[in-house]
């Protein structure tokens, strides 16, 4: 059957979101064809998200031309879209005389461009940017530089064109056009499925020049410029506040830092040409150039707190070198956006209009929304970015934004089940991801991938597992919506001691503190049951001390949870808490406790005195920089135990695990005991750092290697791995030439160390021990902040679970002592010392 | 034989010979597990094995575990038969699962509470 429209868009990037939205303004029936399976698949999700100046492109090429108007457009497309955007200026910087002269050519560019630079000197520099290398000595001002987030635009962009009418379809590859006789075109897509549209717009990024090949004589070139960045924490989100570029060069704008308008840094990118249109795997070599060159803007780049790294194709056109926009001379009805490259991102505006303006004047299209629909267009509450009243009133109309499901980023399930329920809806791990910044944050989608895939799953009807593998995508289905319920619990409360976490920290000390005479003993716990991650460790050996008993995880965990429950200690599950705020000086409290959850909606606790017992979190694989192109198929040994533990998935069927630490040790007899092959465990140290006992009874009895000073150098496999090479390493941990070796795998687990989950008592403003990452703590586990105590693997991360629980015994019974002490004092009686 | 402890994260290192007369003689143990442990795991070494079973109705499985310790080569027997075991809930901890589990005299038992 032929679908028939008005218009064919091939291609759902930025530019062909953007050509849609400006097109659906006019009474014309508009279908998008994505190859992909999402939105914003290629150049529009991995770029370096700057809006440019316009400085850069030599004066009356098309570049230059779409720039700036494109430039001017975004405050308001922004504002109307509600995505983010700020004008936060751009800086070039000049290392000595030649570049100098350089920055001037480009000073006077900008000015014939009708942009508004100006040189400014080297003591300026420094006191807009102290951050930056002494050995700049001058840079270009350009106060119109901006930055946005590409793929939330593009979301956007193509959830308003939807509102509107348009009709998106993905896994739609357009491989055939054939002009039809009366005008128009005929579509033939490689699943099948049959178009015709009296107008086709190509804006298919690093293959518009196949389809522009296909019609016109006018034949093109797209030479995919492949692009490397590292993303660094939002921990140093201060370090600059503008886009800090260097002197061009032929190949680009060069290595650029930048903030993010999500508060981390981005740096890069590389330019290099790769043969391959779907070459998108990051390199050592690239990613070494990135930080050679960003260490000549930023010489403090902390490479301890990359988060990630990724890399983007630009549709670099080799015969003009410039944008191509507008409809082909030979062939009438089809129109181009092609060699879209930098400054792309800048230009989709000003393109999308000016092909929506060209292609309904050639079809005689009148307008029929002036101003475009935008009320329910994909708009979902932001629980991040509410204030606590807002919040309170979201949640009690629908609990399901009371549950927080990523800890980083502290995004809600009601957030997630929104962005997939919307009209170009997340169909897919990376959709929801980019629709909500779920899993973007430090661990990486190490804690929530199990939940998503489980809301992926109800939400479309689909079994989760399926949503492991990368390119599957699940088909629509609307589902039932949840009915609001909430119980109508106060909204503020006081108690002695309130302990954050139920894992075997939490549990012990909340024990302890009511044994040590604290009355009002209260437990929040972001999950859905206590027991913490205890409760995915279904191996034995846990509570040889304690209990003088070879227990499992949940077995530990459930004596800790009835004595909890025979002491009248309330464990209230599903609460996450987003803020501790000491208290002043002369407060009857240590500190108020804000925590939101489906049941209760918002709450604030005073508590007396507060234990933080937040457990840790894995370094994520982003932070490993193991180049490779972020296939399916790598997991970190956590999210690995979570999956096959209590989800019941095993998502593989042949593994190798990098690390050596126990929990990977562990989950290398887990997978041969669920079916799976491990091929090896490698390590990079000289000596495994997990317990003997450990390496004895989950690797020689099994019978898996163990290879140490070893390393992976890289994964190899496009959508999912297949394989990953290995390679000695020296003293140094620098790979031996001619070492490697190669394993045949579909599954890379991480086992590369815990880091203590510090996010509360980071914002809380405790003092943070440098050398652990957790708080930093005295005899009695009080932090340097009166009344706030800490424990178990927040502090630092323990051997075994009967040392986390009798450190968190101290620490509750110093916070019964604490917070009596309080009470007394505000009866005239004794202070704390 | 020289073998390391694993019955805590001390982990000993033992050494383990015949005697004269055929008895076992272990030497480098910190405490009386430790003993236990360099005989069975010279004489006929042993392992409490884990795993999971289906849980009928439930998406997500039980957690198991030997009620003690199997000899070392019947734990793929075991595994086996945890693949093919599917129970019904409600499940407490302890409560046996399957009985002589692979003929090896051991309990299956749950590790978690399920309602």
């Amino acid at each position: 059957m032929t679908e028939k429209y008005d218009v064919a868009i091939a291609g759902a990037g930025i530019v062909g979101c953007a050509t849609a939205r400006a097109l659906s303004r006019y009474n014309l029936s508009i279908a998008v064809l994505e190859a992909g399976s999402d939105v914003a698949e290629g150049a529009s999700k991995a770029n370096s998200a700057i809006v440019h100046a316009g400085f850069d492109a030599a004066g009356g090429t098309e570049k230059a031309k779409y720039n700036v108007l494109g430039n001017a457009m975004f405050e308001n497309l922004c504002r109307e879209l509600k995505t983010p955007f700020a004008r936060n200026g751009s800086l070039v910087l000049a290392f000595g005389e030649e570049d100098e002269a350089s920055l001037d050519a480009l000073r006077k560019r900008g000015m014939d461009n009708g942009v508004p630079v100006e040189i400014i000197s080297r003591e300026e520099l420094r006191r807009r940017e102290p951050n930056v290398s002494h050995e700049a000595t001058a840079a270009l001002w350009a106060p119109t530089g901006g930055i946005c987030l590409p793929y939330d635009l593009t979301f956007r962009l193509a959830e308003n064109a939807a509102a509107n009418g348009a009709v998106f379809a993905f896994d739609t590859r357009v491989s055939g056009l054939e002009r039809l006789d009366g005008g128009g075109w005929r579509i033939e897509c490689r699943d099948g499925r049959l178009f015709e549209a009296k107008a086709f717009v190509n804006c298919a990024g690093v293959y518009s020049d196949m389809l522009n090949n296909l019609v016109s004589a006018v034949k093109y070139n797209i030479e995919p410029r492949r692009g490397e960045y590292l993303m660094i924490d939002k921990e140093e989100s201060c370090a600059f506040t503008s886009t800090i570029f260097q002197t061009p060069t032929k190949m680009g704008k060069g290595i650029l830092v930048s903030p993010t308008v999500d508060g981390t840094i981005i740096v890069g990118p590389t330019a290099e040409d790769v043969g391959d249109k779907d070459d998108k795997a990051t390199t050592y070599a690239g990613l070494e150039k990135v930080k050679a060159g960003a260490r000549r803007t930023w010489p403090e780049l902390p490479l301890n707190k990359v988060i990630n790294e990724f890399s983007g194709l630009r549709a670099h056109e080799t015969t003009r070198g410039d944008f191509v926009v507008g409809e082909a001379p030979d062939a009438p009805g089809f129109y181009n956006a092609l060699g879209i490259e930098s400054p792309g991102l800048t230009s989709a505006p000003a393109i999308g209009e000016k092909l929506a303006d060209e292609v309904a004047q050639a079809l005689g299209a009148s307008r029929k929304n002036p101003v475009l629909v935008t009320k329910d267009a994909g708009w979902w509450p932001v629980t991040r970015n509410m204030d606590t009243g807002a919040l309170a009133e979201l949640v009690e109309k629908d609990p399901s934004f009371g549950r927080i499901v990523c800890r980083c980023e502290l995004v809600t399930e009601g957030e997630i089940r929104a962005a997939i329920r919307a009209r170009v809806g997340a169909r897919t791990l990376d959709g929801i991801k980019r629709r909500t910044r779920c899993g973007m944050g430090r661990c990486q989608g190490g804690f929530c991938t199990s939940r998503l895939i489980e809301l992926l799953g109800t939400e479309l009807g689909t079994p989760p597992e399926e949503f492991l593998l990368s390119r599957k995508t699940a088909p629509r289905r609307l589902a039932k919506r949840e009915s609001a319920g909430v119980s109508n619990a106060g909204r503020s409360g006081t108690c002695d001691v309130l302990v954050v976490g139920a894992g075997p920290a939490g549990l012990a000390a909340a024990c302890a503190a009511k044994e040590a005479g604290a009355e009002d003993v209260i437990v929040l716990e972001r999950d859905e049951s206590p027991g913490g991650i205890l409760l995915q460790c279904i191996h034995t050996g846990f509570g040889l001390q304690r209990f003088k008993a070879e227990l499992a995880g949940p077995e530990y965990a459930q004596r800790y949870i009835d004595l909890a429950e025979s002491l009248g200690i309330p464990l209230m599950c599903g609460a996450g808490v987003f803020a501790v705020k000491p208290a002043c000086e002369g407060e009857r409290h240590a500190a108020a406790v804000t925590a939101v959850s489906p049941g209760s909606g918002l709450k604030e606790w005073k508590a007396r005195a507060v234990v933080l017992a937040t457990g840790c979190r894995e370094r994520p694989r982003g932070a490993l920089m193991t180049p490779g192109t972020r296939q399916a198929g790598v997991y970190t040994a956590g999210t690995m135990q979570r999956l096959v533990n209590i989800d019941g998935i095993v998502p593989g069927r042949r593994a190798v695990i990098l690390g050596s630490s126990d929990i990977g040790l562990i989950m290398a007899r887990r997978l041969v005991f669920s079916g799976m092959k491990v091929l090896a465990c490698i390590e990079i140290q000289e000596k495994s750092p997990g317990l003997l006992r450990n390496k004895i009874q989950c690797l020689d009895d099994i019978g898996i290697p163990l290879m140490l000073r070893h390393t992976v150098t890289e994964v190899e496999g496009r959508d999912h791995v297949t394989g990953v090479k290995v390679a000695e390493v020296d003293e140094r941990h620098r790979t031996i030439p001619g070492t490697e070796i190669h394993f045949d795998c579909d599954t890379l687990i991480l086992s590369c160390g815990l880091i203590p989950e510090s996010e509360l008592a980071k914002k809380a403003g405790i003092e943070i021990d440098p050398e652990t990452g957790g708080p930093l703590v005295d005899a009695k586990m009080a932090t340097r902040t009166p009344g706030v105590f800490a424990c178990g693997n927040a502090v630092k991360v323990y051997d075994i679970v009967d040392g986390v629980s009798e450190d968190s015994a101290i620490a509750g019974r110093s916070a019964a002592e604490y917070a009596l002490a309080l009470k007394n004092a505000a009866q005239g009686g004794k202070e704390w010392n | 034989m020289e073998l390391i402890c694993v019955n805590c994260p001390r982990g000993c290192r033992l050494s383990v010979e015949k005697g004269e007369n055929g008895e076992v003689k272990v030497s480098g143990y910190g405490c009386p597990r430790g003993l236990k442990y360099g005989e069975t795991e010279f004489l006929d070494p042993v392992r409490t094995v884990t795993g999971l079973v289906r849980l009928a109705g439930m998406r997500r499985p039980l957690p198991v575990k030997t009620s003690e310790p199997v000899p070392k080569a019947r734990m793929y027997d075991v595994l086996a038969v945890m693949r093919q075991t599917t129970t019904r809930p409600p499940v407490s901890i302890g409560d046996t699962i399957v009985e002589n589990v692979a003929g090896t005299g051991a309990s299956l038992v749950a590790t978690a509470n399920i309602v």
